[in-house]
C-alpha cells in the first residue's frame, strides 16, 4: 500500500509567539517500490513532511495512513515501535548519530532495540554492511575513524540493518564529493531495484532527480504544488522558473539552446543535445 | 599580486600518523575569489580552521596580510575573517536571527542605531528578513546557512572564508548566496576563499587550488583546472557538463573550444 496524507496540517509550538504553519492542508499519495523526489525551497515543508512518514511528527489536523495503519490528529498512537520499524528515517548528516565504539556495535543497536536476539542483530548488522558496500572487515573497526562519505554509508546501513519497507532519506549527499555523491546515489538505486526498497528522498540536486528518481512532488510554502513523473516535470518549463527551481545541466542547455533557435527533442540525453547541436549548427 | 594569505611548509595531523596537511604551501591573492576544490578527506577544512587559529600547525608558518599567526596575533588576525562553516548549527548562539547577526556586531563594539540598519540590511539580502524574531533553532538547514551567512558579512571582513557554507541550500538559493557574495568580492575587493564541491561555483571564480591528501595538487584559473579530465577524475572531482559536451561535439567534427559553462559553449556555437 501506498502512503496517504489526507488533509494533514502541521503547526509548530501552537498557541505561542513562535506558532508556525509548516504544512496546510496536504492531500498527497506516494507510490510505493519507487524512488520519489521530495524537492522545494528551504523552508517549504520537505523536512516536516517527511518526519510524520514514521510519527516523529504527528498531524496537528488531519490523518495519514502508512503501511496498513492510520496516525490521526489528536488520537494516541499505539506501538510506534513496529511503524518505525518498517520506515527507517535518515536525517541531514546522520553520521553524527553514530555513537558506538565498533561498526559492529553500531549497526546492532536498531534490530537489538527492536527485540533481535545478539545474534540476530549481527546477522542483520552484517548483511546491512554489504548493501552499502562495505565489506565485513569494518565489523570491529570504530566508526569515528571513517571518512566521512563511509561513516555516511555506516549510518544507513543502521537503518537497513532494521530491514525498513520504506526507507526516507532527508538530503543523504549534502557535503560529500561529486564521486560520494555518485556512489551513494547508485546505493539508493540498488536498494530500490534489487532489494525492492520504497525510497522518498529530500534532495534539492536536481540532477539527482532527473537521473535516478521516477516521481517528483513539489512543495512550497507548506503546500504540494506540483506531483508527477521525472520527465514531465522538466518540461514544465514556467513551473520550474517560479519555484526557482535550477534545472538539470542537460535542460538548462535545452533551454539556453532553444532560445537560439535550436530545438532539441524530448530526449534528455547527452546524444539528443550533441544530435541537435550537429544539425542546428550545419543549418 | 599582493598576497593575502600564505601558507609556508605547514604541517598538521590530528592523529599523529596521517597527515591532514602535509609540508602544505600556498598563498591566496588578496582580492582574489578563489575556490579551494578536493574530495572529501583532502585537508580543505583544516586549512580552514587553521588560518583562523581553531587548529594549531605543528609546523610551518602562516602569514595573513604579512602578519605571521601567533599566539599573540590570533585576535588581531580574526578580525580581518569572516568564516562560515559547512554545519551552522555549530556556530548559532542567539536566541533569535537578530540576536544572531547582531552577536558579531556587538563583539566588534557597533554603535545600536549602526547596528540595526546593518541587521536588516543583510536579513533582507540574504531574503531572511521574514524570520528576524525566530529561533534559529527552528529554521530549515537552508535558512540557517543563509542566517550565518548574513551574520558574517554584516561584519564586512577583509577576508570571508566560506566552507562549503551553501551546501544545504536549493540550488536557486546558492545561486542567489554566491551572487550576493561576488557583488560584495566586487564592490568591496573582499578577498573570498570557497571551499566547495560546486563547479558551477568553481567555474566563475578568478583561481582554483586542488587539495590531495593535505597536498596542493594542481591550481591555476578553473579554464586551466576544469580542463584537465583525467587529473580531476583521479581525485574523484568531475569536470563540468559544458566541458564534457564541448568534448562530445567536438568528436562530431563541430568546431568549437573547451568551454566550462554553458553559456559560454552556447554562445560560441551561435555566434
Amino acid at each position: 500500500m501506498s502512503v496517504k496524507f489526507n488533509n494533514v496540517t502541521y503547526e509548530y509550538s501552537p498557541n505561542s509567539p513562535f506558532a508556525y504553519v509548516a504544512l496546510e492542508d496536504i492531500t498527497l499519495k506516494l507510490p510505493e517500490h519507487k524512488i520519489v523526489a521530495i524537492v522545494g525551497n528551504t523552508g517549504s515543508g520537505k523536512s516536516t513532511l517527511i518526519q510524520h512518514l514514521n510519527a516523529l511528527l504527528k498531524p496537528t489536523k488531519g490523518s495519514i495512513d502508512i503501511l496498513e495503519r492510520t496516525i490521526k490528529a489528536e488520537e494516541k498512537s499505539k506501538d510506534l515501535k513496529s511503524l518505525r520499524k518498517s520506515v527507517g528515517l535518515v536525517f541531514q548528516f546522520p553520521e553524527y548519530q553514530l555513537f558506538e565504539e565498533t561498526i559492529a556495535k553500531d549497526l546492532c543497536f536498531g534490530p537489538k532495540n527492536f527485540g533481535a536476539t545478539e545474534e540476530e542483530a549481527l546477522i542483520k548488522a552484517k548483511k546491512a554492511l554489504l548493501q552499502v558496500g562495505l565489506d565485513h572487515s569494518y565489523l570491529e573497526r570504530s566508526p569515528f575513524e571513517l571518512s566521512g562519505g563511509q561513516k555516511r554509508r555506516v549510518a544507513i546501513a543502521g537503518i537497513l540493518a532494521m530491514d525498513p519497507e520504506i526507507l526516507v532519506l532527508d538530503e543523504p549527499t549534502a557535503g560529500l564529493d561529486p564521486q560520494g555523491t555518485k556512489q551513494m546515489m547508485s546505493l539508493f538505486n540498488e536498494l530500490n531495484k534489487k532489494h525492492k526498497k520504497t525510497i522518498y528522498i529530500v534532495t534539492h540536486d536536481m540532477e539527482q532527480v532527473l537521473q535516478y528518481c521516477d516521481e517528483v512532488v513539489v512543495l512550497k510554502d507548506g503546500k504540494v504544488v506540483h506531483q508527477s513523473d521525472t520527465v514531465t516535470f522538466f518540461t514544465k518549463r514556467e513551473l520550474l522558473e517560479e519555484l526557482h527551481i535550477a534545472p538539470p545541466q542537460i535542460i538548462k542547455a535545452k533551454i539556453l539552446l532553444e532560445e537560439h533557435g535550436i530545438k532539441v527533442g524530448k530526449e534528455n540525453s547527452m546524444k539528443a543535445l550533441v544530435d541537435a547541436i550537429v544539425k542546428g549548427v550545419k543549418k | 599580486m599582493e598576497k593575502c594569505i600564505e601558507f609556508q611548509n605547514v604541517n598538521f595531523s590530528y592523529d599523529e600518523q596521517t597527515p591532514a596537511l602535509n609540508n602544505i604551501s600556498l598563498s591566496i591573492n588578496k582580492g582574489e575569489y578563489t575556490t579551494i576544490i578536493g574530495h572529501n578527506g583532502s585537508g580543505k577544512s583544516t586549512l580552514a580552521k587553521l588560518v583562523i587559529g581553531l587548529l594549531e600547525a605543528k609546523e610551518g608558518t602562516i602569514l595573513v596580510d604579512t602578519i605571521q599567526l601567533t599566539e599573540k596575533t590570533v585576535y588581531e588576525i580574526r578580525n580581518k575573517i569572516g568564516i562560515v562553516f559547512q554545519n551552522p548549527d555549530n556556530q548559532f548562539i542567539g536566541a533569535t536571527v537578530r540576536d544572531d547577526i547582531a552577536f558579531g556586531l556587538e563583539n566588534h563594539c557597533v554603535p545600536q542605531e549602526e547596528m540595526d540598519g546593518l541587521i536588516e540590511r543583510y536579513a533582507e539580502r540574504v531574503r531572511m528578513t521574514k524570520y528576524l524574531n525566530s529561533e534559529p533553532t527552528r529554521l530549515s538547514g537552508g535558512q540557517k546557512q543563509r542566517v550565518a551567512i548574513a551574520g558574517v558579512l554584516a561584519m564586512h571582513p577583509e577576508i570571508l572564508i566560506l566552507d562549503e557554507a551553501t551546501s544545504m541550500l536549493d540550488p536557486k538559493g546558492r545561486e542567489e548566496i554566491n551572487t550576493l557574495v561576488r557583488e560584495i568580492h566586487e564592490q568591496n575587493k573582499m578577498t573570498i576563499i570557497s571551499i566547495t564541491h560546486d563547479i558551477e561555483e568553481v567555474a566563475k571564480s578568478d583561481r582554483v587550488i586542488v587539495l590531495e591528501q593535505g597536498k596542493v595538487r594542481m591550481q591555476g584559473t578553473p579554464q586551466e583546472i576544469l580542463t584537465k579530465e583525467a587529473e580531476l577524475l583521479s581525485l574523484n572531482l568531475d569536470v563540468p557538463f559544458a566541458y564534457r559536451l564541448s568534448k562530445e561535439l567536438q568528436k562530431k567534427g563541430i568546431k568549437v573550444s573547451d568551454q566550462i559553462t554553458l553559456e559560454g559553449l552556447v554562445s560560441e556555437l551561435c555566434q
